[in-house]
């Protein structure tokens, strides 16, 4: 044991021997997670090419600012963009209804399953704003040649992001 | 017993040592290199075994030879949540192309479904569950429409690798490790399994033995990911067969609306 080698007279090195060791303990827990910080992932390749494949880095995102949202780029930009450190004692996830149709893979990539995580809009998502699954009871139109989903008073135009869809809030067209 | 300064010392060794472990990894991944590049080139021997490259050139000199691929590849994918859970997704991947520019991917999974076609003009994505398709014009060969796909639009189509191996020349630059694991069986068939490293991916290839050597199975694990995800296939090649045309071109049902491809950020390579 370190502790019991320090003489009575000097007290101070058992603080500064703890201090020292807490310290190494701080630096071996937090650069892990740092490292997922900065360095957010790419998921499962189908290729060895790597001009094939759909690798970005995490927070390359341009499209629009709204856009930079974790959900999006856990869909597309193909990590799981940590903005804060991952701690031991994170909750797991919610637990979802049993159904036995509906697979659950929220963050995915390649290919994420219908956005059962980024959570359908309640009610109507603000005109410029993303969603990765739809409301219930939405109807497909075809406008001037472009495809819209009429959901209520709602409307959305449907993209693919990479392969995965996505559902731009618009105004509505008519 | 130990005096103060020696102590001292001791402690200062002790936190470097713990400092530099740590640190390694991290400015590893930090600096986008692979910790074997790093190793070898230290050490100033290849870490490639020329036998492997030969073996990767056998196998595309007879892909190259080939004039159209069709196999069904069972899949799996490790998918990580949030909390770095992963998941292990299965698929189903039906492939067929005819050099050098028609292509026909239907990727079938319980939690996605999509059609990829190139018919040498026009790349096209649909989503039949969704109804939705969209068209990118594409009047070039499958290899220069699928990297066109990724690049600007952040699609991935699996097994694009089939068709340029065997058509270029530096498909295996970036190999930093390259060795022969053992021989193996895969679906009854004597293989030769391949390790290899590269730049953010290791990966595995089980080249058959005989004078037909096609990849029965494909590994690879994303080594820029923290987590390290694997996709993992297995392909059951099918004799040769004449497609038609036609098998190129989707047939569109009034039902599929037409959407557009979101242009993706540009790429950063490495």
């Amino acid at each position: 044991m370190i502790g019991s080698s320090c003489r009575a007279s000097h007290d101070s090195c058992r603080p500064l021997a703890f201090l020292a060791l807490s310290s190494v303990l701080l630096v071996l827990l937090s650069a892990p997670a740092e490292a997922l910080g900065r360095f957010g992932g790419g998921g499962a390749h189908f290729n060895v090419g790597s001009h094939f494949n759909a690798m970005r880095p995490i927070g390359g995102l341009g499209f629009r600012p709204d856009l930079r949202g974790p959900e999006f780029q856990g869909r597309f930009a193909g990590g799981r963009p940590l903005d804060r450190p991952l701690r031991p004692d994170d909750p797991a996830h919610p637990i979802r209804p049993y159904h036995p149709y509906q697979h659950y893979y929220p963050h995915y990539w390649p290919y994420a399953g219908p956005g059962h995580w980024a959570g359908a809009a309640a009610g109507a998502a603000a005109v410029g704003s993303w969603i990765y699954s739809l409301p219930p009871d939405c109807t497909s139109i075809s406008i001037g040649g472009i495809t819209y989903e009429q959901c209520g008073s709602a409307w959305y135009r449907p993209h693919y992001t990479g392969v995965h869809i996505a559902y731009e809030s618009v105004a509505a067209p008519r | 017993m130990l005096r103060n300064h020696q102590m001292g010392a001791l402690l200062l060794a002790l936190i470097f040592i713990a400092l530099s472990w740590v640190g390694l990894p991290a400015s590893a991944q930090t600096h986008n290199q692979a910790p074997a590049d790093r190793g070898s080139a230290e050490r100033g021997e290849s870490a490639v075994d020329p036998a492997s490259i030969k073996a990767l050139q056998e196998m595309a000199t007879y892909l190259g030879s080939l004039k159209s691929i069709a196999f069904d590849a069972a899949t799996f994918t490790e998918a990580v949540l949030d909390n770095q859970q992963k998941l292990l997704v299965p698929g189903v991947v039906r492939y067929l192309a005819v050099k050098p520019d028609k292509l026909r991917v239907e990727l079938l999974g319980e939690s996605i479904k999509r059609h990829f076609y190139h018919d040498g003009t026009k790349f096209t994505l649909v989503a039949p569950r969704e109804g939705y398709f969209a068209e990118l014009d594409a009047a070039s060969s499958t290899r220069d429409a699928l990297v066109m796909a990724a690049r600007d639009f952040g699609i991935e189509v699996p097994f694009a690798d089939l068709l340029e191996w065997g058509h270029t020349r530096d498909a295996w630059k970036n190999i930093s490790e390259g060795f022969l694991v053992g021989m193996d069986k895969v679906d009854g068939k004597e293989t030769q399994h391949w390790a290899f490293r590269g730049p953010n991916l290791d990966w595995e290839i089980w080249i058959a033995t005989g004078d037909k050597p096609l990849p029965l199975r494909i590994s690879t694990v994303n080594t820029r990911d923290p987590t390290r995800p694997r996709f993992v296939a297995t392909l059951k090649w099918s004799e040769a067969q004449v497609p038609k045309a036609e098998q190129f071109s989707p047939a569109l049902a009034k039902e599929l609306k037409r959407i557009e491809f979101k242009k993706a950020p540009p790429k950063q390579e490495g």
